[in-house]
C-alpha cells in the first residue's frame, strides 16, 4: 500500500472545516464586543463624539490623541464609531425583529389557513414586491420627516413582505404534517394548535432567514443614513460618517474607510452567524462525512 | 494470482491486486482490497458480489473514475500491456469510451435531459473517430437500431424522457459500444429494469459481444444472470475475492461457503443473497482474518487469524478459504 | 409562448394598479399641507379651503386617486415644484442614463459572476476555489456607497483613470468613448455585491450538476473535463443560472440607485434622491414610479426567458 501521501486538498479540508467552526465564533464574538461598547458608550473614557474641534479637522490616525483620527469637523472618530454603532445597530436590529414578529404572524395566518386568506394576504405583498427593495425604503424613508424612527419604520414595512414570504412557505410545509391532523383530531383548539405545534416548528427557517437580513439591513439602513433620511448632523451614525468622510474623501480617506469597514464587518458577522445557523437547523445537511 | 489458465491469447485486461480506499470520518475504507482478475476477447467474466462488496469501485477504479478527495488506488490495470492506472488523465479520455467502455446501472438518469439521444449515442463517434456530424448522426441510427429502437431515424431526436427505462438502457448501451471497445464493463445494467426487459437487455448485450467480439464483463448480484450469460465467474466480499471459476464449475462445484450460501438460496429460487443471515462487514479497519467468518457456519480460530489467501485448487479454479485445502474438501 | 406572456401580462395589472395606488399614497399620506406649501405658511384658512376645493383635495381618496392615474396614464405627472417645469420631460433623459447604468452593471454582473463561479466550481475544493470564496464572501456585503467612494479615492483621486462623477466630461466631447470613461466606476460598483452573489450560487448549481449520474456516464466516455462542464453541466445549470441573477435584480436596482447618487450619474436614482432632498413631490412620486414600471418590465422578460429556455418545467 502506498503511503498515504497527504492529499493538499486534505490541509485544506482541515483548514475550511476549521473555519466553519471557527467563524461562527468569530462572529459572535465581534458583535458581542460592539454591542458591550455600544451600551456602555455613555461610561466609556472616550472622547464627546459631538465635540467638533476645528483645529483637529480630518486629523490623520494617532494625531491628536486621536486614536483614529478626526472627521471633517474634527471629531473623535473612534467616539464617533461607538456612539454611531447604537445608531446603526439598531436601526438594523430593531425592524428586523419587528418585522419577524408580524410576518410570523401573517405568515403562519397565510400558510395554514390557506385559501383565500393566503390569497389575499399574498397578492397584496406582490405589490410590494413590485419594488426593488431599496428604492421602497428610500421612498418611505423619503416622504416621511427624516430621523431614526422614519428609518425603522421604512425598513420594517420594506422587510415585512420578504420574511412573510418565507414564514408562510414554512408554515405550509408544517400544516400539512400529519401531527398537526392528530392534534387536530383530539381536539386542540386552533389557538393552541398554532401556538404549541405550528409556530415553535415553522419559525426556524424564518429565524435563519432574519439573521442574515440583519446582515442586509446593515448596510441598507446606513444607505438610507448615507443619504441623510436618518439621523441628522450631528448625531453619528456610520452611514452618515461615511457620507461626512466623502466629503474629504482625497485628504482623509479613513474618515471614510473606516466606518465603512465597521458596516461591512458588522453585515458579514450577521452574515456568518445567520450560515452557521442554517447549517445548525437543516437536518437534511448533505455535507459529505469525508472531507 | 490470475484465475483464467489461457495461454493462447493475451489478456485485453489484465487486472492485478487492485486496492481503492477511501477517507472517511470514521477511518480507512478499504473498499477494493487486492482484486485480480483478466478477460479475454470474446469471454464474459461476471464479478458476482452483496452491495458494499466493491465490484463497482472495481470497475471505475480501473476507468480512473474515482474522485472523490482522499480517495486512493493502487495496483495495476493493465489494457494490453499499457497500466490504466500510470496513465495522465488526457490519455484515459482518450481511452474512455473508445477502447474501454464503463455502463452504470442508471437507465433513468444516465442520459442528459437537454440533448437529444442521437446526440449522446453520437458524442463518442464525434469525440474518439472524428467523425463529422452527418456521418455521426447516420452512425447514431444504425447503432440505435441494433440494439433495438424502433423507428430510429425519427426517434434518433427524441429526447431521453421520451423514453422507457428499457429503452434507455439500450441507448445507454448504443453509446458506449459505439467505438467498438475491446472492453466492455456494464455495472447492474438490468438491476433497474423490469424482469422481462432484463431478459432482452442480457440476450443484447451477449450478441452484441459475439459481433464485435470484445471481452464483457458484468457486475451484478444475481445469480440467475451469471448463469444466463457468463463464461467466468468472481464472487467478491467485502472488497475481496473470495471465489473465481469458469461458470459451469462454480455451479457444479463451488467451494468457498459464501458462495455456497448464495448457489443454495439461488437453487431455492431466489436471486442468492436473502437466506445468509447477517451483514456483510464495512469494510473500515477491519479485524485479521477472514472478512466472512462472522456469517459462516464452518469458521475456525485459524479463520479469525488469519486472512485466507487465494488458492488454486484446479485449474482456472481459485477459492480463497482456509477450510479448502487442495483439490478436493 | 405567447400564451403564457399574455396570462403574465393580465397578472401583471392587478399589480401595477397597486403598485400605482401605493406610489399615489404614500405621496398622499405625506406629511406636511400640500396647501401650505403653496400658499405660504400666512395664507388664511379659506384661501386653503378654496385651493383645496381647486386641487379636488377634499374629495374621497379612491376618487383622487382615479383623477391621478387618468392623468398618470396620458403622461401627466404633473409640474415639478422645484424647477417648474413638467415632470415628463424630466424622466425620459434620465430614464435612458439608469438603463445605460443599469445594462452595464447587469453585463457585469452576469460576465464576472457566471465566469468565477463556472471557475470556481471546476476547481472545487482546490486553493483557488477556497480562497475565491472568501474574497466573494466579503464583497457581497460591500455597501454600494462606500465601494463606490472607495473605487472613486483609488481610481479617481490616486491614480486619475477614472473621472470623479458625472456622466459626461463638462469640457464636452461627450462622445461614447467619454460615457464609458465616466461609466466604469459607477458600473462596477452597481456589480460587485450581485456579481459575488451570483458566482457563489452559479458555483453551487454547477457542483449540484456535476455529482448527477449522466455527467458521470459523459466522463465514462471520454467527454474532456473542459467540455462536460461548459457543455453538458453548463446547459443544465442554465434555467438555475437564469433564476439566480433573476434574483440578483433587487439588488442591483438598489445598488445603482446608490451608484448614481454617489457619482451624480444623471439618472433616475439620482433624480429622486435630488427630488427627495427638495421635498418635491411630484418628481418623487414619478420617479419612484418610473423605476418601479422598469422593475416590474425586467422581472417580466426574466420570467420570459426562464420559460423559453426551460418549457417543460423541469430540469435536473
Amino acid at each position: 500500500m502506498p503511503d498515504p501521501v497527504r492529499h493538499p486538498s486534505h490541509l485544506l479540508g482541515y483548514a475550511s472545516k476549521a473555519w466553519r467552526n471557527l467563524g461562527p465564533l468569530v462572529a459572535a464574538a465581534f458583535l458581542a464586543l460592539v454591542v458591550t461598547l455600544a451600551i456602555l458608550a455613555p461610561w466609556l473614557p472616550i472622547a464627546d463624539p459631538l465635540d467638533a474641534d476645528p483645529s483637529k479637522r480630518i486629523a490623520a490616525i494617532g494625531t491628536h490623541d486621536l486614536w483614529l483620527g478626526g472627521d471633517n469637523q474634527g471629531r473623535d472618530i473612534l467616539a464617533r464609531l461607538i456612539w454611531g454603532a447604537r445608531i446603526s445597530l439598531a436601526i438594523a436590529v430593531a425592524p428586523t425583529l419587528v418585522a419577524t414578529l408580524v410576518s410570523l404572524f401573517l405568515g403562519i395566518a397565510a400558510g395554514y389557513h390557506g385559501r383565500w386568506l393566503d390569497h389575499i394576504i399574498m397578492r397584496t405583498l406582490d405589490v410590494f414586491f413590485a419594488f426593488p427593495l431599496v428604492l421602497l425604503a428610500i421612498a418611505i424613508a423619503g416622504i416621511l420627516q427624516p430621523g431614526v424612527l422614519t428609518e425603522i419604520v421604512a425598513i420594517t414595512v420594506v422587510l415585512v413582505p420578504y420574511v412573510t414570504r418565507v414564514a408562510r412557505t414554512s408554515a405550509g410545509q408544517v400544516a400539512s404534517q400529519t401531527y398537526i391532523e392528530a392534534a387536530r383530531a383530539s381536539g386542540a383548539s386552533v389557538g393552541a394548535l398554532l401556538l404549541r405545534y405550528v409556530l415553535p416548528n415553522a419559525a426556524p427557517p424564518v429565524l435563519v432567514y432574519a439573521t442574515t437580513l440583519c446582515g442586509l439591513m446593515i448596510v441598507v439602513g446606513s444607505g438610507l443614513s448615507f443619504l441623510g433620511l436618518g439621523v441628522q448632523p450631528p448625531a453619528a451614525d456610520w452611514g452618515a460618517m461615511v457620507a461626512d468622510g466623502g466629503v474629504v474623501l482625497r485628504k482623509a480617506a479613513h474618515a471614510t474607510l473606516l466606518p465603512g469597514l465597521m458596516i461591512v464587518l458588522a453585515a458579514l458577522a450577521f452574515s456568518t452567524l445567520g450560515e452557521a445557523l442554517r447549517e445548525a437547523l437543516d437536518p437534511r445537511s448533505n455535507r459529505r462525512r469525508s472531507s | 494470482m490470475t484465475a483464467l489458465a489461457s495461454a493462447e491469447e493475451l489478456p485485453l485486461l489484465d487486472v492485478k491486486n487492485l486496492r481503492v480506499s477511501f477517507h472517511t470520518a470514521e477511518g480507512r475504507l478499504r473498499a477494493v482490497d487486492g482484486v485480480s482478475f483478466s478477460v479475454r476477447a470474446g469471454r464474459v467474466l461476471c464479478i458476482v458480489g452483496e452491495s458494499g462488496s466493491g465490484k463497482s469501485v472495481t470497475a471505475q477504479a480501473i476507468l480512473r473514475l474515482v474522485d472523490a478527495a482522499g480517495a486512493q488506488v493502487a495496483g495495476q490495470a493493465l489494457y494490453r500491456g499499457r497500466d490504466l492506472l500510470q496513465l495522465s488523465e488526457t490519455e484515459m479520455e482518450g481511452l474512455r469510451g473508445d477502447r474501454i467502455s464503463l455502463v452504470f446501472q442508471n437507465p433513468m438518469t444516465g442520459l442528459n435531459p437537454a440533448f437529444p439521444v442521437g446526440e449522446q449515442v453520437a458524442e463518442g463517434l464525434r469525440l474518439h473517430q472524428g467523425l463529422g456530424r452527418r456521418a455521426a448522426r447516420a452512425r447514431a441510427i444504425e447503432l440505435l437500431a441494433q440494439v433495438g429502437i424502433p423507428h430510429p431515424e425519427s426517434r434518433c431526436d427524441d429526447y431521453p424522457h421520451q423514453f422507457s427505462g428499457g429503452m434507455r438502457q439500450r441507448i445507454l448501451i448504443a453509446g458506449a459500444i459505439a467505438c467498438e471497445p475491446d472492453v466492455l464493463i456494464a455495472d447492474e445494467p438490468t438491476t433497474a429494469l423490469d424482469v422481462s426487459v432484463q431478459a432482452q437487455i442480457l440476450k443484447l448485450l451477449k450478441s452484441l459481444q459475439q459481433e464485435l467480439e470484445n471481452a464483457l464483463v458484468l457486475i451484478t448480484h444475481d445469480l440467475g444472470v451469471v448463469a444466463a450469460i457468463a463464461d467466468d465467474v468472481m464472487v467478491m466480499y467485502a472488497g475481496r475475492v473470495v471465489e473465481q471459476a469458469p461458470t459451469e464449475i462454480l455451479f457444479d462445484k463451488p467451494l468457498h461457503p459464501y458462495t455456497l450460501g448464495l448457489l443454495s438460496a439461488y437453487n431455492d429460487g431466489g436471486q442468492g443473497f436473502e437466506p445468509i443471515p447477517g451483514q456483510p462487514p464495512v469494510p473500515i479497519d477491519l479485524p485479521p482474518g477472514c472478512a466472512f467468518r462472522d456469517r459462516c457456519s464452518r469458521a475456525t480460530d485459524a479463520c479469525a487469524a488469519e486472512a485466507p489467501a487465494l488458492r488454486a485448487v484446479a485449474t482456472a479454479h481459485v477459492v480463497a478459504c482456509h477450510l479448502v485445502v487442495g483439490a478436493a474438501q | 409562448m405567447l400564451l403564457f406572456l399574455l396570462k403574465r401580462l393580465a397578472a401583471l395589472v392587478p399589480v401595477l394598479l397597486g403598485v400605482s395606488f401605493l406610489v399615489f399614497l404614500m405621496v398622499e399620506l405625506a406629511p406636511g399641507d400640500v396647501t401650505t406649501l403653496l400658499l405660504g405658511p400666512l395664507a388664511s384658512e379659506e384661501a386653503k379651503a378654496t385651493l383645496r376645493k381647486t386641487l379636488g383635495l377634499d374629495q374621497p381618496i379612491l376618487i383622487q386617486y382615479a383623477k391621478w392615474l387618468e392623468h398618470v396614464l396620458g403622461g401627466d405627472f404633473g409640474v415639478s415644484i422645484a424647477t417648474s417645469r413638467r415632470v415628463v420631460d424630466l424622466l425620459a433623459p434620465r430614464l435612458l442614463a439608469t438603463v445605460i447604468l443599469g445594462g452595464a452593471s447587469l453585463a457585469l454582473t452576469i460576465v464576472f459572476g457566471v465566469a468565477v463561479g463556472v471557475i470556481t466550481a471546476a476547481r472545487a475544493g482546490g486553493l483557488v476555489d477556497r480562497v475565491t470564496q472568501s474574497v466573494v464572501l466579503v464583497i457581497g456585503n460591500l455597501p454600494p456607497y462606500w465601494l463606490g467612494l472607495v473605487l472613486v479615492f483609488a481610481f479617481s483621486l490616486q491614480f486619475r483613470w477614472f473621472p470623479t462623477s458625472g456622466m459626461r466630461s463638462v469640457s464636452g466631447n461627450g462622445g461614447v468613448t467619454d460615457v464609458l470613461n465616466h461609466l466604469v466606476l459607477p458600473a462596477v460598483t452597481t456589480a460587485a455585491a450581485p456579481a459575488a452573489v451570483v458566482a457563489a450560487m452559479v458555483r453551487a448549481a454547477i457542483i449540484e450538476v456535476m455529482g448527477l449520474d449522466y455527467i458521470r456516464v459523459a466522463r465514462a466516455k471520454g467527454v474532456p473535463r473542459r467540455t462536460i462542464i461548459l457543455k453538458h453541466a453548463m446547459r443544465n445549470a442554465l434555467p438555475t443560472i437564469v433564476t439566480i441573477i433573476g434574483l440578483q435584480m433587487g439588488y442591483l436596482f438598489g445598488g445603482a440607485l446608490f451608484s448614481e447618487v454617489v457619482f451624480a450619474w444623471p439618472g433616475l436614482g439620482q433624480l429622486l434622491y435630488t427630488s427627495i432632498v427638495g421635498r418635491d413631490l411630484p418628481v418623487i412620486q414619478a420617479s419612484v414610479l418610473a423605476i418601479a414600471l422598469v422593475f416590474v418590465l425586467v422581472n417580466l422578460a426574466i420570467d420570459m426567458l426562464n420559460r423559453a429556455l426551460d418549457p417543460r418545467g423541469q430540469h435536473a
